[in-house]
């Protein structure tokens, strides 16, 4: 079943073309690591399918539903559905994690919040962290809470972009590994990377932006 | 279908309870950095009062005016005058058209109008010795006093006639006041909208650092879903709680300038219900004021928030 495609998107940044009627169609539950040097444009994929950013030319279809032609109220409801992991992470600093963590919930009204937020701190190895601030915590554990964040509300798509950027080799691959196994429950995951071997390494399907265009390896 | 309708009810339930957390953290966000917005209720305390004091003058003039819906004019007759030309008089008076009351007053009247007027209700035994002549007192409609034709006509008729010793009218009063009146009322819609622009300006620049200060907790919301209507609520409340407080502050210090200013004419001003010829800002009108302050800081807050937002993401 095809959860993602995209139809001959085009996106410009003041004159440099980082698409150009780029086509690609992702599986639902497809795990895929999304490979390109610097400034190739991964986290412009991955901004485009967050509705973050709209293309200037094309259709981005997730789930039947072209989220180009969305309005504001329906672009939010989207959002809900996928879980994003950015390279730059957002905190809200004077927050603890266990808030930082509950947002996507929080948002949605979800009940037993409190379990949930436990449960995933077990999962991204930062248990007994959920009361501090996060101000006061390491880039690589920043980046767990960030992970912890993005999938905490089960969404259907987890977009991520270098996660494991802070990570040492063990935690990162605990945490890949982790990402894998959603993938098997029906979670569609997008992960960016520059390091071409990581993702040869597992095994797992490639796209890789070369020329303007998203191709398959 | 159910389950849809049961998913927006939750939504909206889970909408209302946020507008009731956000009130709650907004006090709580005063209350935990007091000196941050202390300058800013004074400054717009102190706007709102002098506009609430220009509103209390104009409120007590007006209702003045109303005593003052008629031009009365006293005509003072000759001693000698006679019941034919008194008549006379009488009946050229009744004739004008904005003239509707002409009353007239025996010698012996005229004392006793002028003792009831002075709050002195002694009866004068000694008439023989009464100072006052004869009068007329004539109510007139007034319209449009400003053009000269208005008092000319009839000066000129009292002006020449050889039985009217002399003849005062409350025209100069009523005018003065009335132009009084005017110049408070241009002055109060000046000084309205110099303060709504300040105002504006006030709660554009404070939303602004507001939301650089929240930049990061806003984009995650926005990332994770958020409408932006869910944004806004975190952000409106508290500038309604400090305009609110504001004008609260704003109606004391008027009261205050109001005790001051009954105190200059001499006459005892309760400190709540106000009697005498002096009227406060009643209840309603202060409600009226903080309404017209909520409107003013949503809309603000809204146009201002979403100009903001947009930068943001």
């Amino acid at each position: 079943m095809i959860m993602i495609s995209f139809n001959n998107v085009c996106k410009m940044y003041s004159g440099n073309k980082v698409f150009y009627n780029a086509e690609v169609t992702i599986n639902k539950g497809d795990f895929i690591f999304l490979t390109a040097g610097a400034g190739q444009g991964k986290t412009t994929f991955l901004k485009l399918l967050s509705a973050l950013q709209a293309p200037d030319k094309g259709d981005i279809i997730v789930n039947n539903l072209n989220i180009i032609n969305l309005n504001d109220n329906q672009i939010s409801d989207y959002r809900k559905s996928i879980g994003i992991i950015f390279q730059k992470n957002y905190f809200i600093e004077d927050e603890t994690v266990k808030y930082n963590i509950s947002i996507p919930l929080l948002l949605s009204n979800v009940k037993n919040k409190e379990d949930k937020v436990n449960i995933i701190l077990d999962l991204v190895n930062l248990n007994g962290f959920g009361n501090k601030i996060i101000s006061s915590l390491s880039c690589s554990e920043r980046q767990r809470v960030a992970i912890a964040r993005g999938i905490i509300h089960s969404p259907d798509i987890i977009l991520a972009d270098e996660p494991t950027e802070n990570q040492d080799e063990i935690q990162s691959e605990i945490l890949i590994k982790m990402l894998i196994k959603l993938s098997q429950y029906g979670t569609t995951i997008i992960l960016a990377t520059r390091h071409h071997g990581l993702a040869k390494e597992f095994k797992q399907k490639i796209l890789s932006i070369e020329n303007e265009k998203i191709i398959s390896l | 279908m159910k389950k849809l309708f049961l998913y927006k009810v939750n939504l909206s339930l889970y909408y209302y309870l946020h507008h009731l957390m956000c009130i709650k953290s907004s006090f709580k966000f005063y209350c935990a950095k007091p000196m941050k917005y202390i300058p800013l209720t004074i400054v717009i305390a102190l706007a709102s009062s002098l506009i609430l004091t220009t509103y209390i003058s104009l409120k007590n003039i007006n209702i003045d005016l109303k005593n003052y819906t008629n031009e009365k004019i006293i005509i003072f007759l000759e001693k000698n005058i006679d019941a034919a030309n008194l008549n006379n008089i009488k009946k050229n008076l009744e004739e004008r058209n904005d003239i509707y009351s002409v009353t007239h007053y025996t010698e012996e009247q005229s004392l006793k109008l002028y003792s009831e007027n002075n709050k002195n209700n002694n009866k004068y035994e000694n008439i023989g010795l009464n100072p006052l002549p004869q009068i007329i007192i004539i109510e007139r409609k007034i319209s449009n006093f400003k053009s000269t034709d208005y008092s000319k006509n009839i000066n000129n008729f009292l002006k020449s006639n050889l039985y009217v010793n002399s003849f005062n009218s409350n025209i100069a009063y009523i005018k003065k006041i009335t132009s009084f009146k005017n110049l408070l009322l241009n002055f109060s819609i000046f000084l309205l909208s110099v303060l709504v622009i300040f105002f504006i300006i006030i709660n554009s620049n404070y939303i602004k650092a507001e939301i650089v200060s929240r930049k990061n907790k806003i984009i995650v919301y926005k990332i994770f879903g958020a409408r932006n209507s869910f944004i806004l609520i975190e952000h409106i409340y508290l500038p309604i709680i400090i305009n609110l407080l504001s004008l609260s502050l704003g109606i004391v210090f008027s009261k205050l300038l109001f005790i001051y200013f009954s105190s200059l004419t001499n006459e005892f001003v309760p400190f709540i219900e106000l009697t005498g010829s002096y009227k406060d800002i009643s209840f309603v009108e202060a409600v009226i004021a903080g309404f017209f302050i909520i409107i003013v800081s949503v809309i603000t807050c809204y146009f201002y928030c979403k100009k903001y937002f947009k930068c943001i993401y």
